[in-house]
């Protein structure tokens, strides 16, 4: 699932398009086409859905790069800021109402009902 | 197939992270309270249909989804899908690498991060479209893998990632609207250029 020709939506095929421009600090001696693509796979490198070998290369290069790296690390922190937020205790009442509710679905009758 | 009497063991210490996603998705707590419970219910009931050894994460989040789908979607009267501004990749980042980059800030990011209070990241998330919210939510929060996420939401996976990518996007720039207008970043993020407002 991680080549790119594998995109079956048109409007995330389009990006391929246009591929982001480099951020501003990248390291002397990079390829502006390495950035493209380190930048452009950015996210997938994040959500783990890249083969071996592209993560790899995509690690190697944001390794030496100071404007990649700078740009995942930013990335990184804020997936954490967001998950960090969203995340939630569940109130004691509710598990309360559900486990009353589940005894009551037995009680009438709704065990085994198939789906 | 899985036997009813191992659903409340199984399931219930996953109440957490499904309310927490219920939340987000109703964006108000007696609301979130009813479609969880709504989905437990729904969830136990379907239960012999549960293939044991899989992931009942997965399963459970399919529940929840359906359930605000056909329930509480036709409540809120929102259209199904919603269109994004199209914005550059990056948004957030470019916005505040760009005033670093002009020596207005050693650590710009970090900056911002510790100062976007847990209230502007809720409401950035929340005042997403709904298939965008989802989307992000399942993945960013949840780490759910785009194959999940397809199955969760029943679309092809191509529709996971494009709702990935612009829903990421779409949160970055209310997030960066957020702090404009707060003042947290004061006047030393400067866009890159002409910023794509509305």
């Amino acid at each position: 699932m991680s080549e790119h020709s594998d995109f079956d939506d048109p409007s995330a095929a389009d990006r391929f398009d246009t591929m982001p421009a480099p951020v501003g600090l990248c390291a002397e001696g990079m390829s502006e086409q390495d950035c493209r693509e380190a930048l452009r796979d950015l996210y997938e490198y994040l959500d783990g859905e890249l083969t071996v070998e592209r993560r790899e290369r995509i690690r190697l290069h944001v390794e030496a790069c100071g404007g990649c790296l700078s740009a995942y690390d930013f990335e990184v922190e804020l997936r954490r800021l967001i998950a960090r937020t969203c995340q939630c205790e569940a109130p004691e009442a509710l598990r309360e109402r559900v486990a009353r509710a589940l005894r009551d679905c037995d009680d009438d009758g709704g065990r085994r009902v198939e789906t | 197939m899985a036997d009813q009497a191992n659903f409340e063991e199984a399931a219930m210490p996953l109440m957490s992270s499904l309310y927490s996603a219920a939340l987000r998705m109703t964006r108000n707590p007696a609301d979130a309270e009813d479609l969880v419970s709504e989905a437990y219910l729904r969830a136990y009931r379907g239960f012999g249909g549960f293939t044991e050894g899989t992931n009942l994460k997965a399963w459970m989040y399919r529940i929840l989804t359906n359930t605000f789908i056909n329930t509480y979607r036709a409540k809120q009267r929102r259209p199904a899908e919603t269109e994004l501004d199209d914005l550059e990749d990056l948004y957030l980042y470019r916005r505040v690498q760009g005033a670093a980059g002009q020596g207005l800030g050693v650590s710009a990011e970090d900056n911002l991060m510790s100062r976007l209070g847990d209230g502007e990241v809720v409401e950035a998330l929340e005042s997403l479209p709904e298939n965008f919210r989802i989307a992000v939510l399942l993945s960013d929060v949840e780490g759910f893998s785009y194959a999940e996420i397809a199955d969760i939401l029943d679309v092809p996976i191509g529709t996971v990632m494009s709702r990935l990518h612009r829903g990421r996007k779409a949160l970055q720039k209310a997030l960066y609207d957020y702090a404009v207008d707060r003042g947290i970043t004061g006047d030393r993020f400067a866009p890159p250029k002409e910023p794509a407002s509305q």
